[in-house]
């Protein structure tokens, strides 16, 4: 910059934004350029049949018409705007601001507590080493996307602030990186858990791409630390599952309970690996993605039982110190009429184990696997049609999970109650199927994924599970509820939409 | 099948005429894009090139791209826009010239896809009156979603725009000629 001031490029964004952020882009516009990027997806879905407005439970049936408002605002501000065909040092901050939450779009009315600064950091290049790009700040990768999913199985340092160095040259992109995610992971029970890892993605030849990476996080032991790493002694996971574990300790010794026993301190470890394989550029083949991830949870904290008017924090690392999750999923893309006919295939596979846990139905002890295919039409550049179809099977590793009918209490495990056991429902499986199908504007052309899109979408799901959307139904069968059980497996949605990146 | 009729029709809805010379007058078309981390200019990828020929043809215009051995060597020199329009207006035989330059700079990973911002500058002269030349800058944000996918795709995602820009700048020029 040679000091005057410059005229704005058009899509420049004058500083307009208060607070701290306003006091950041309000430096000058002769030293600095704002850049201001983000993704909205808005819509309103009719429903008659009680529903909140999505038409199953996850994306696991496909995002779309599962998912509800999302908006994301990116700032980019360039302190040294990198310059073409040098290699001078450049620089930047980046903040972005997300949440789910749209003015009368959701229940939430768009108000800004469902919006968090979810990430913020700056970068770097062409300091010590030409190609290497130092960030410091939030530190979130992934290889990438599966976009009828809108998941990334393969990321790492989502929750982790610190430092990292990219290495970009030719076909290896190198990544290393070291933080905390003590804040991410704990929340207000803080703790410092350090993590460090990287990843590698090479591109051999045009049209192939392997990635592998990982990271780990050690939350080391401090004496004396509430928010560390602590098991209690003797504790049963049925007893802890129940919140029983004072009671218990109270029956056995009813004398002695003030000498609960103390927590122990230890020390605690997580890890994930991920791995990545993308081909494509021949043929009908666009592009193919797949990702894995395996990896171990981090243990929890303590949780808290009241005992005659007294609270107690039982620490319970290891009892949920063996959690973890496969996840494996791809994405295909194929141009099967140049123009004219788009198809994306996707699958997702999910294992989810818990070796602490033998006898209650959870999250954390299940598989699951999905397909979904969307084909688009183009009747002309700006005018498609889409038509999408999912099946997903779920299934539950430690007994019932789901509710088949209204009266599942009276159709449990043998045709028996059990009331004082972990089941819920009357099935460990849940199967979905869902079609989609409509209208799609994008006046941006040609492209499954190309956005803005505009889209009337008709949504239909069959569940074996009792009404498998979010809703308001009395579920207990209570004589004198005011309102009666509903049982229904098939649900409609009528969807106005939009989608854009910007 | 309601669906496909509406689609249809919608698809089939006409669209305003367009600014045209009043004579079919010949354009020396250049497009470059500058590497970020390369001294050499490069040529833009076909999307745009196809897309601006389209946009002068629709103009009553006759489009011809300048041989990259014409202009890589000198851009790669002289990086000012206007000697960069004054050496095609050289190079050209041809009554206008049009030097569309672009670069682009990778932002970040955004909700699934990799944000890239093209910085594009168009730019139109009479071949006998250079220094007269008018100039269009504007940025577009194209958001790609392979990290495979570099410079090269993130200029040919902003064809679209580079399209409708330039065309503004010839309907603004086209006017005054």
């Amino acid at each position: 910059m040679d000091g005057q001031a410059a005229e704005p490029r058009a899509g420049y964004v004058r500083p307009m934004f208060p607070g701290t952020l306003g006091l950041l882009l309000l430096a000058p516009a002769w030293a600095v350029k704002a850049d201001v990027g983000g993704y909205l997806r808005v819509g309103t879905r009719p429903d008659f049949q009680g529903g909140d407005g999505r038409l199953g439970y996850w994306n696991l049936y496909g995002r779309l018409l599962n998912e509800g408002p999302y908006a994301t605002l990116d700032f980019r501000l360039d302190v040294l705007e990198q310059q073409p065909g040098t290699r001078l040092p450049w620089t930047s901050v980046h903040l972005r601001v997300e949440g789910g939450s749209i003015g009368n779009a959701d229940a939430g009315l768009g108000d800004l507590s469902s919006y968090r600064l979810s990430q913020a950091y700056v970068q770097a290049g062409n300091v010590l080493s030409s190609d290497l790009v130092w960030q410091v700040g939030t530190l979130d990768f992934y290889f990438g996307d599966l976009g009828l999913y809108d998941m990334r199985p393969a990321q790492i340092f989502y929750e982790t602030v610190g430092v990292s160095a990219m290495l970009d040259r030719g076909p290896v992109q190198l990544l290393l990186g070291a933080g905390d995610s003590g804040y991410s992971v704990k929340g207000s029970e803080y703790n410092t858990l350090l993590t460090g890892g990287g990843a590698l993605r090479l591109r051999p030849v045009r049209g192939l791409e392997l990635g592998l990476g990982g990271q780990v996080r050690y939350e080391p032991s401090v004496t004396g630390n509430r928010n560390a790493p602590h098991q209690t002694p003797d504790v049963s996971y049925e007893d802890w599952l129940r919140g029983e574990v004072v009671l218990r300790y109270a029956n056995q010794n009813p004398t002695w309970l003030l000498d609960f026993p103390d927590p122990v301190p230890t020390d605690a470890m997580s890890w994930k690996g991920i791995g990545y394989l993308g081909f494509g550029g021949f043929g009908p083949v666009v592009w193919n993605n797949a990702f894995g991830s395996l990896q171990r949870l981090h243990p929890e904290g303590a949780s808290s039982e009241s005992y005659e008017g007294v609270e107690y924090r039982i620490y319970v690392k290891e009892l949920t110190d063996q959690r973890t999750v496969l996840l494996l999923g791809d994405e295909l893309q194929l141009s099967l009429v140049p123009k004219r006919l788009d198809l994306v295939l996707a699958g997702l596979y999910g294992d989810h184990r818990d070796g602490d846990n033998d006898i209650a139905p959870t999250d954390h002890d299940r598989t699951y696997a999905s397909g979904v295919a969307r084909l688009q039409v183009y009747t002309s550049p700006t005018v498609h049609l889409l038509a999408e179809t999912s099946y997903a099977r779920e299934k539950s590793r430690n007994g019932n999970l789901y509710r088949e009918h209204a009266d599942s209490i009276f159709a449990n495990t043998d045709g028996q109650p059990d009331t004082d056991g972990f089941e819920i429902g009357d099935s460990d499986v849940r199967r979905t199927w869902q079609g989609k199908t409509g209208l799609v504007l994008n006046p941006l052309g040609r492209g499954v994924y190309t956005r803005p899109s505009l889209r009337l979408l008709y949504g239909l799901q069959y569940s074996n599970q009792n009404n498998a959307f979010g809703n308001s139904f009395v579920e207990s069968l209570e004589q004198y509820d005011d309102f009666d059980t509903v049982e229904q497996h098939w649900h409609h949605v009528l969807a106005v939409e939009a989608e854009a990146w910007f | 099948m309601s669906f496909v009729l509406l689609s249809a029709l919608l698809g089939c809805l006409s669209r305003p005429a367009l600014v045209q010379a009043e004579r079919p007058m010949s354009v020396a078309v250049v497009a470059a894009i500058e590497p970020l981390d390369e001294a050499r200019v490069q040529v833009m990828p076909e999307p745009v090139r196809a897309g601006l020929e389209k946009v002068l043809a629709e103009r009553n215009l006759q489009p011809t791209e300048l041989s990259a051995e014409q202009w890589e060597g000198a851009f790669t020199r002289g990086r000012s826009t206007p000697f960069r329009v004054a050496h095609a207006a050289l190079a050209a035989q041809s009554d206008l010239v049009l030097v569309v330059e672009a670069f682009a700079r990778y932002g970040s990973q955004l909700n699934g896809r990799y944000r890239w911002t093209v910085q594009v500058t168009a730019t139109l002269a009479q071949a006998s009156k250079p220094e007269q030349a008018v100039s269009r800058a504007f940025d577009v944000p194209v958001f790609l979603l392979h990290a495979h996918e570099r410079e090269a795709e993130a200029v040919a995602a902003a064809a679209p725009v580079i399209e409708r820009q330039v065309g503004h700048l010839l309907d603004q020029v086209l006017g005054g000629l």
